[in-house]
């Protein structure tokens, strides 16, 4: 037999449920706009029924109903595709940004770039072979040769920088990246704390929610959820792991779930870490602050880690594109080193690196660099090698066939240093120049026009010819600062004299008795304004055919490159619009889910209205049946 | 599917957004003009672009070469008449001295004038063009014939001041005019006033004229009108050749005058907007972008809470 109140009791429940019904509205209606929050839904129940009497009597009354629980709408399946697709936004973006940048260092097409640069400086060439005795026009071959040099340093310096900022940048990633783990699994304790104890930590999870969706903005990750029951109350252990280069690391570890707040907390087992300036991310346990060789690497992740990595990569590979351009502008040269040079790990293979002869100090054959550096035994430090002062370096690049306008008189110097240079005269086989030389009786003392020289470049040319203080000099150097490294875009250097300019091929004595050039002989200053059509072997510079070899002239290689930065921008931009597209898809996705429609709230708040008033109604009405009752007795 | 207010602002804003993106390409073409602004607007197209820009830039180069070899090669010309002219000069005073009626003190009268027109002829062998010597080959820092015999009778001249005697440069300054195409711009002077010591070197033959009038041997001056007569030729040769050079000089201007519109017209073809289309384009992105903002702001602020009075 049920009691005189059971019917107050129900009528109370209802007003409760009402009441939770309002408030969730409330709830959601205030956190409307806040990021990471999943709309909440009062999941209510019939309460069990109570038999109506006794002796058979089986018909049961109803007591009304109860909150199970407030529910969070929202589907694990579309946060996961959320977060994929996130951090392959950022990472697009990232690589999009630091794409436009080098467009802009470039800066091509303009007439302020090393194109026009070295169209003017083939000009000035052109105009000095017209004028081969003229010193303005010699002056203005300098000129031109500085501005082109100043405009490679300069567009190699801002390349570095912007290098320096990716790094800087990355470093400020990973940072970012540790911060948002640690929270992580800060929550994931209070949260499994909250759960054992019976509650439902809905605002914890939505601040989960928020934070995952917050890391994978930096890099892509995998979460798992694995319920354990103890004591009669399901928790669950959160575990996080990012992908190493030898499989899945778990960085947070749902195992050590420990319900407390520790700092760090238990759970929380691995960091990241930078390994080196190449931008190598290292995963190492959360006791150690440094990486170490035997630590896996983070990779094949999206996000703006993997675009950071990607960037530098991606200057680093137009900064060895100018490289290769400044060596082939030059010619080929040897140097030795005179201080210690930190090449790049990871350009070991790439050109202009993989072109360069190395000659330990004391010894005797040349090596390719990878060779080098297993015969040396050369360990990589912070994603770079060492090269010891003292040894040499033969760069090859910049290499051709000319073709002489005029006669070039042989000097002894000549002799001595390009005896070796393989020549043709017109009619003739191919020979060295100092077999040439002796082959003939008396020895030859000129090679006729039209002769077909093969020489190392631009600065071996120039060292043929002469000027008006006898035997060319080269014109291209590295910079005296540079500690006897080979040429590259940044260290590129005019350090001659116009009169040390050579102009001509041939000889003749001056009034004073000493061997100058002739002064109106300006054939080999033509022969090098011609070259600005000269063929060349270049390293190709697309990443997707490193060993093949390219042929052109030099501004053909120079376009190339830019047209390779035009195809990579234009793909970075696409990849953006593409990734930014699912990304807004998927938000409207999740959107739709476990967003907030004011509507439906609105057309709720009226319904727990009224079934608050119908429920307070109901109690009004047994209270007026009982005071009527109290009346009657 | 479920519709809240979240998606449509977010929608609305991502649409908003990429109508920004649009209008603000269209907007660079439309103030710089051109259709390529970065390498990534078109991959190819920048390769052309900077290979126009390229050619453009030395076909520039080729034309003002080609207007320098052109003036160059004019003076060399009409040096060349002026050294003709002397030696008709010096065949009319010859024709004159051959005529054996003529008196000693008048064949005197006429290898004076003789020596006169030999001096002009080493001045004209020292020739310069702005300040460069135009018959030494490519030496032409240095006078090919002695500076000093120009003041001197013919007589006078021996040794290394007999001009009659020098060898001169052989060499040849070049002039680019473009696609290898080079013209000599300078003329060695053994190729034009003939080679040292024979017969029909200008020096020579005005030299050995002037001692056979001073002499007054009628017959050795009859004898030399076949030499002077193979100077002339030998010169007029040399300077048609010069003509041809000039005409050689002109046709490659036309030519590069005419590559480079040619270049122009294709790099303006890669390189510059369709204004028609970019601006039709920015009107009808501009209309978007418009009608976009306005229903945005009427759609964004609906809801049933607009509609519910208080205490319904």
């Amino acid at each position: 037999m049920p009691s005189t109140f059971l019917g107050l009791q129900t009528a109370l429940r209802g007003l409760e449920v009402s009441q939770a019904g309002v408030d969730t509205v409330s709830h959601n209606v205030d956190n409307a706009d806040t990021p990471g929050y999943a709309r909440e839904v009062v999941d209510v129940a019939e309460m069990s029924s109570l038999p109506l009497g006794q002796d058979g009597n089986t018909s049961m009354v109803g007591q009304g109903a109860q909150v199970l629980q407030i529910q969070r709408i929202q589907s694990d399946f579309l946060n996961t595709q959320y977060r994929a697709q996130n951090a392959a936004l950022y990472q697009a973006n990232v690589v999009q940004s630091t794409l436009n940048e080098i467009s802009g260092i470039l800066d091509e097409p303009s007439s302020s770039g090393i194109s026009n640069a070295l169209s003017q400086f083939y000009q000035a060439w052109d105009a000095l072979g017209s004028n081969p005795s003229d010193l303005s026009s010699r002056t203005s071959v300098i000129d031109a040769a500085q501005t082109l040099t100043q405009v490679l340093n300069q567009t190699a310096n801002q390349l570095s920088q912007l290098q320096s900022n990716l790094q800087s940048s990355l470093s400020t990633t990973v940072d970012q990246v540790n911060s948002l783990l640690d929270q992580i699994a800060s929550v994931s304790n209070q949260i499994a704390k909250l759960q054992q104890m019976g509650e439902q930590p809905n605002d914890l999870l939505d601040k989960r929610d928020a934070l995952l969706n917050q890391l994978s903005q930096y890099t892509s990750f995998q979460t798992s959820e694995s319920p354990v029951t103890s004591g009669g109350t399901t928790y669950e252990q959160f575990s996080l792991t990012l992908m190493g280069s030898s499989g899945p690391v778990t960085i947070i570890d749902g195992s050590q779930t420990d319900f407390t707040n520790n700092d760090p907390p238990a759970n929380l087992v691995s960091h990241l870490v930078i390994a080196s300036d190449t931008g190598a991310v290292s995963i190492v346990p959360i006791s150690s602050n440094s990486a170490s060789s035997s630590d896996p690497t983070l990779t094949g992740q999206g996000g703006e880690i993997q675009g950071y990595q990607d960037s530098i990569a991606d200057v680093q590979a137009y900064q060895n594109d100018l490289d290769v351009f400044a060596q082939s502008l030059a010619g080929a040269g040897t140097t030795t080193l005179r201080a210690d040079w930190t090449i790049p790990a990871s350009a070991v293979d790439s050109p202009p690196y993989n072109t360069m002869k190395f000659t330990p100090s004391g010894g005797t054959a040349s090596e390719t660099l990878e060779q080098f550096i297993q015969s040396q035994g050369l360990t990589e430090s912070n994603g770079t090698y060492t090269i010891p002062a003292g040894t040499q370096i033969a760069t090859t690049l910049g290499a051709m066939t000319v073709t002489l306008l005029g006669p070039l008189d042989i000097s002894s110097a000549t002799l001595s240093n390009y005896g070796s240079v393989k020549i043709q005269v017109p009619g003739g086989q191919e020979t060295t120049l100092s077999a040439y030389v002796n082959s003939t009786n008396p020895p030859a003392t000129q090679l006729p026009a039209g002769t077909i020289l093969q020489i190392g470049g631009l600065n071996q040319l120039l060292m043929l010819g002469f000027s008006e203080n006898g035997q060319g000099q080269p014109l291209f150097t590295p910079a005296a600062t540079s500690g006897g490294q080979p040429i590259t875009a940044a260290n590129i250097t005019v350090a001659i004299q116009p009169s040390d300019l050579a102009a001509g091929t041939t000889l003749t004595t001056d009034s004073s008795g000493n061997t100058v050039a002739v002064s109106g002989d300006g054939t080999l200053a033509t022969l090098i304004g011609n070259m600005a059509n000269q063929q060349m072997q270049f390293p190709n510079p697309s990443p997707s055919a490193p060993n093949e070899t390219l042929t052109g002239s030099l501004s053909n290689y120079f376009t190339a490159v830019v047209g390779q930065l035009g195809l990579q921008s234009q793909q970075a931009n696409n990849s953006v619009n593409v990734q930014t597209s699912l990304v807004q898809q998927i938000s409207n996705q999740q959107q739709s889910v476990s967003g907030v429609s004011l509507d439906e709230e609105m057309t709720k708040l009226i319904s727990y209205q009224q079934a608050y008033n119908a429920s307070a109604e109901i109690i009004s009405a047994i209270n007026t049946m009982l005071t009527q009752l109290m009346q009657n007795v | 599917m479920r519709i809240t207010q979240g998606m449509l602002s977010s929608q609305v804003l991502y649409d908003i957004e990429n109508n920004l993106q649009q209008l603000s390409r269209l907007e660079t073409e439309a103030s710089t003009g051109k259709r390529i602004n970065q390498p990534s607007d078109d991959p190819i197209g920048v390769q052309n672009v900077m290979t126009y820009q390229m050619e453009m830039n030395f076909d520039k180069e080729y034309q003002q070469n080609a207007t320098n070899a052109q003036s160059q090669l004019n003076f060399v010309s009409s040096v060349m008449t002026e050294a003709q002219n002397i030696m008709s000069r010096a065949r009319d005073l010859a024709v004159e001295g051959a005529n054996s009626t003529e008196t000693s003190s008048d064949m005197q009268a006429l290898a004076s004038e003789v020596g006169q027109l030999y001096d002009q002829m080493v001045t004209i062998g020292n020739s310069q063009y702005n300040g460069l010597y135009i018959f030494n080959g490519a030496n032409t820092g240095a006078a090919p014939y002695p500076l000093q015999a120009a003041n001197l009778s013919p007589g006078q001249v021996s040794g290394s001041l007999d001009p009659a005697q020098v060898a001169t440069n052989s060499g040849q300054v070049l002039m680019d005019l473009g696609n290898g195409v080079t013209i000599p711009i300078t003329v060695s002077g053994n190729q034009f006033f003939g080679n040292p010591a024979s017969s029909n070197n200008a020096f020579q033959v005005l030299s050995e004229l002037y001692s056979a009038l001073n002499s007054g041997d009628h017959t050795q001056v009859d004898n030399l009108l076949n030499s002077i007569d193979s100077v002339i030729d030998n010169m007029n040769q040399v300077q048609a050749g010069v003509g041809a050079l000039v005409n050689r000089a002109q046709m490659m201007q036309t030519r590069m005058t005419d590559l480079a519109n040619s270049v122009t017209q294709q790099l303006s073809n890669v390189d510059d907007a369709d204004m028609a289309k970019v601006l039709t384009n920015l009107n009808s992105i501009s209309a978007v972008e418009q009608a976009s903002l306005e229903v945005g702001a009427q759609a964004l602020p609906m809801s049933l809470v607009n509609f519910l009075k208080p205490g319904v």
